[in-house]
């Protein structure tokens, strides 16, 4: 929705103002203007190879955007913002692979634990959070004790998010986190992810190809579109709000309105593919 | 052993084990009989083929002789193993750092290892003399290329999802060599290990051979020394030899196993 640009500044978390990216002469996302309120959950929506990890990979600072915008001559503009209540200058990140991306040689609560041993954290805080972390995405201690491979691939997506929230993340990143998992397993993540979101206060990014998991998890969906060679065009297509509130439910994906909801935006989403 | 999974559920798992320690033993019977049986029937001279019984004789009168040298060869060989580990290592940690260190360095690495042992032993006398330090340089020298070279490509061969996990995290240099470099390179490592194992017990005979004398021999100095006058002990030598590396390399496959517990997955078994 073109509104959230009007918004004041303290309330955004993420803007991006002529953001392109290429890697050689090979251009992959062209000039990304967007805002993304504090407490959002935006999903970004597009056919693979379309430049949408790409965009996730540039908020996560993977990826450095081209200095400047080709088209406009502007320079790009990517700025991430912790909230007014935290005392740091730059917000804290969680991000989510789009494997569970363990360490085979660490146990579950040492791969959790990870991002705070890489920060110095002490080992009394670190064992509390890893704890405190492994309760909230449903795994117990007993699984904390397990090498990740003894653990089944939904067991060790969980435990991959419980790495991402170990250090209390302000904004979530997520790359198409459970396309590797089965559908009832996916919805229900899903489902728990939403709630984390509220729970934490988090501003979430989500990126996937399924328009059902966009809807059903969206306050917001982007839609992007592959660049074609030779044809000046920006690749993030379309802005559209989700309007199903805060609940996200089992009802909510059996309702009618769901229903339509995924029947018009992926009419929209085959249209822009064309 | 058969090609294919291990039987874990079967039955005659016990007997089957017992069957597969003995088939060696008992070709082995076959053999020294064999040997026996050709050097009687055909009577030939001691000096071209020493029968069984003849090199168990020597074993037993130069027993004394015979420890002494192999446990002069033995600690040349733990010392140059040891050695090349430690220095491989820390080269191969180096080399992984950057692409221009290995591109610079990688040419001189090939070099030295394609230097012959040959040429290089009687300099290093000329260095260090006739000395036990020599000998396990020359150990050193034959085994440290397999270190540098698993251990390199080890180091380099770091996921590139677990690289960005790292980043993510902004993990000092330290930290992804520490972390992460380190343990992904440990299963090359340990298979490096198991082949300079093999090849420091050679390289400590080698030396032996060029830096032996009378007061202080090695294995291969006493195979040297009985080759014209004593056939029987040769061969006795020949056989601690071959059963000090086999007994090494037994060794380094359960101290790589041992490093490589965490590592049930990719376990070069």
């Amino acid at each position: 929705m073109s509104s959230h640009a009007t918004e004041p500044n303290a309330a955004l978390a993420i803007l991006a103002r002529d953001v392109n990216k290429s890697f050689g002469t090979q251009v992959v996302l062209r000039d990304l203007n967007l805002d993304i309120a504090r407490g959002e959950f935006v999903c970004f929506l597009g056919a693979s190879g379309c430049g949408k990890s790409t965009v996730l990979r540039l908020m996560a600072g993977l990826e450095t955007p081209d200095a400047i915008s080709e088209a406009c001559g502007n320079p790009a503009r990517l700025e991430l913002r912790a909230s007014e209540t935290s005392d740091a200058t730059v917000p804290r990140l969680g991000f989510v692979f789009q494997q569970p991306n363990l360490l085979p040689w660490r146990t579950v609560d040492e791969n959790v634990g990870l991002p705070l041993r890489l920060q110095g954290t002490n080992r009394g805080v670190r064992l509390s959070e890893v704890e405190r972390s492994l309760r909230e995405v449903g795994l117990t201690s007993a699984d904390g004790n397990k090498w990740p491979r003894m653990l089944s691939g939904g067991m060790q997506m969980r435990a991959s998010l419980a790495r991402a929230l170990v250090t209390r993340p302000e904004i979530m990143l997520l790359d198409e986190p459970f396309s590797a998992l089965d559908e009832v397993l996916r919805q229900r993540l899903g489902e728990e992810l939403r709630q984390w979101h509220h729970q934490f206060g988090w501003t979430t990014i989500f990126v996937t190809h399924h328009v059902s998991e966009a809807v059903f998890l969206a306050d917001r969906i982007l839609m992007f579109r592959s660049l074609q060679s030779g044809v000046e065009q920006v690749s993030l297509a379309a802005d559209l709000p989700i309007e199903f509130g805060v609940a996200r439910n089992t009802a909510l994906r059996e309702s009618r309105d769901y229903v339509e909801e995924v029947i018009r935006v992926t009419k929209r989403f085959r249209e822009l593919q064309l | 052993m058969n090609v294919g999974p291990p039987n874990r559920n079967s039955k005659s798992t016990w007997t089957s084990k017992l069957a597969t320690g003995l088939a060696p033993l008992v070709v082995l019977v076959v053999v020294v009989i064999a040997w026996q049986g050709l050097v009687w029937a055909r009577d030939i001279p001691k000096f071209l083929l020493p029968s069984p019984r003849d090199i168990a004789l020597a074993t037993w009168t130069d027993g004394p002789r015979l420890w002494a040298a192999t446990v002069r060869t033995a600690s040349e060989a733990i010392a140059g193993f040891g050695l090349s580990v430690a220095v491989g290592f820390i080269l191969a940690s180096i080399l992984g750092q950057a692409r221009w260190i290995r591109l610079s360095l990688m040419p001189y690495v090939l070099v030295f290892q394609t230097i012959p042992i040959i040429g290089v032993a009687p300099l290093l006398i000329t260095w260090f003399g006739n000395t036990f330090s020599t000998v396990m340089l020359i150990a050193a020298f034959i085994s440290i290329f397999p270190i540098i070279s698993n251990t390199t490509t080890g180091l380099i061969s770091v996921d590139s999802a677990h690289l960005d996990l790292f980043r993510l995290n902004r993990a000092s240099r330290w930290q992804i060599y520490w972390y992460l470099q380190v343990p992904t390179s440990l299963p090359f490592f340990a298979a490096g290990i198991r082949i300079a194992s093999a090849a420091s017990v050679l390289g400590a005979c080698v030396g032996d051979y060029f830096v032996g004398t009378a007061q202080q021999e090695g294995l291969g100095f006493l195979v040297f020394q009985a080759k014209d006058r004593d056939a029987g002990l040769m061969f006795a030598t020949l056989l601690v030899l071959t059963i000090m590396g086999f007994v090494y390399y037994l060794l380094a496959s359960l101290f790589s196993r041992a490093i490589l517990l965490r590592w049930e997955d990719h376990h070069l078994r």
